[in-house]
């Protein structure tokens, strides 16, 4: 798992890292991985719809073995809405804003079927850096909003917290 | 500022990452169940019956063909999971009661991965294995009261005991859980925690057919004596094993307190 998230980066930053050769940098489709304090990243694909309007899709998963615990872990699947406020090109740096949707599944050993699914919902406010034509850095912060539900029990965990964000967006085009 | 006062004014966390966010909750949520399907409302160990001759099963005694004691070497006996459990081997289809009070938390009938399991309270749970023809008022989260049944007594399968009837032979086991301090559950000896009447009961089956020099039960070892796992030999005047809690490297009994080990 470790070499194969190792050669996706190699792949991702020769493929798209070409150090401002050109003064048009790119921006409709990237690549991109978030960093967690789980484990291992989450993988996204983002991609341009309209001017300042970006659509992305993410895919994480946790999974650990936890001593005398039956709980294994998560998998996560999402969609950001980004919105370009700001525009410092001369800076290659830009301001956004956006919203995300997460739909969650929680796993217990030895059983393949999810004991709870829940939904995530946030909103943030971040700037992008770029370091190369096709390479860039993404920070934002908001709040996040969690709501799970046992898939048998009335038992529900909700609540608010904040997360901060740092991606790395790999652009092909 | 604010955002701070709104967390420490709620149970809010800041995180890098919605993992890690979602990691905590999903932790918490499962965690929420383990406080809330307790019955009854204690930490403190059950007193359990066994509904034997004299306490008002149909097994009649002469039915009981044999009881372990819990940690026993398994001689010519079937079943080499582990041997921290009462091995009770008697007539196929009799009823199994409930041994205590509590919750089920786990169903799963069947002769080779079967685990019924009725937590008491917040430490202690009873696993009933080789159960057939479970009680259909049985679901998860369904509260039972001691002398509720849960199921009838498994047909055996495979060579049975030295001179265990084969034909219409049945078995089943009983194994007893206790939750430590760390949260780790261990099988525990139950006869310590049995009411005297169901003592005596299985006292006189260990007298008679486990550990009485004649017995042709198939317990005893090669030199015809009768020993625990750790080597400590089982006589009449000691009646158990040295071992009376099981808590090694391996023997993790938390995977059976799973509530939704059944597939609905």
């Amino acid at each position: 798992m470790r070499l194969s998230y190792k050669s996706f980066l190699i792949i991702c930053f020769i493929s798209t890292c070409v150090l401002f050769a050109d003064e048009n940098i790119r921006n409709k489709f990237a690549l991109g991985l978030s960093f967690e304090e789980t484990s291992l990243p989450s993988f996204r694909t983002k991609f341009k719809i309209y001017n300042s309007i970006f659509l992305e899709v993410r895919l994480g998963s946790v999974f650990e073995e936890k001593q005398y615990s039956n709980y294994s872990g998560l998998e996560l699947i999402g969609i950001r809405g980004y919105f370009y406020i700001l525009n410092l090109k001369t800076k290659y740096l830009f301001v956004y804003t956006g919203a995300e949707f997460d739909n969650v599944r929680i796993f217990q050993k030895m059983t393949n079927d999810a004991f709870g699914s829940g939904y995530v919902f946030g909103s943030f406010l971040g700037i992008e850096k770029y370091i190369s034509i096709g390479t860039s850095f993404s920070f934002d912060f908001g709040p996040y909003y969690t709501y799970l539900k046992h898939k048998y029990f009335d038992v529900k965990e909700e609540g608010i917290d904040f997360v901060f964000n740092i991606i790395i967006n790999f652009y092909i085009f | 500022m604010l955002i701070l006062l709104f967390i420490s004014k709620t149970n809010s966390e800041i995180h890098l990452g919605v993992l890690g966010a979602v990691k905590k909750r999903g932790e918490k949520l499962y965690n929420k169940v383990d406080d809330t399907i307790i019955y009854p409302d204690t930490d403190q160990p059950p007193q359990l019956t066994i509904k034997w001759w004299s306490t008002g099963s149909t097994i009649p005694k002469e039915d009981v063909y044999l009881i372990s004691t819990f940690g026993v070497l398994k001689i010519n006996m079937p079943g080499h999971v582990d041997h921290f459990t009462l091995w009770v081997a008697s007539s196929a289809y009799k009823p199994i009661y409930s041994l205590c009070d509590g919750v089920v938390v786990s169903l799963e009938p069947g002769y080779d991965k079967d685990h019924q399991v009725i937590r008491y309270g917040k430490n202690y749970a009873v696993e009933y294995c080789h159960v057939v023809n479970l009680n259909p008022d049985l679901y998860i989260g369904k509260i039972v009261k001691k002398g509720d049944k849960i199921g009838e007594i498994c047909p055996l399968m495979g060579q049975p005991g030295n001179n265990v009837p084969l034909e219409g032979t049945g078995y089943f086991e009983v194994r007893f859980l206790k939750r430590k301090e760390n949260g780790k559950w261990i099988a525990v000896d139950l006869y310590e925690y049995l009411d005297p009447v169901s003592k005596e009961n299985i006292k006189e089956i260990w007298l008679e057919k486990g550990l009485s020099e004649t017995s042709t039960a198939g317990l005893r070892n090669i030199d015809g004596k009768l020993y625990d796992i750790f080597g400590n030999e089982i006589t009449t005047s000691t009646i158990r094993g040295a071992v009376h809690e099981i808590d090694l490297p391996g023997y993790d009994y938390n995977d059976l307190i799973m509530y939704d080990y059944w597939r609905r």
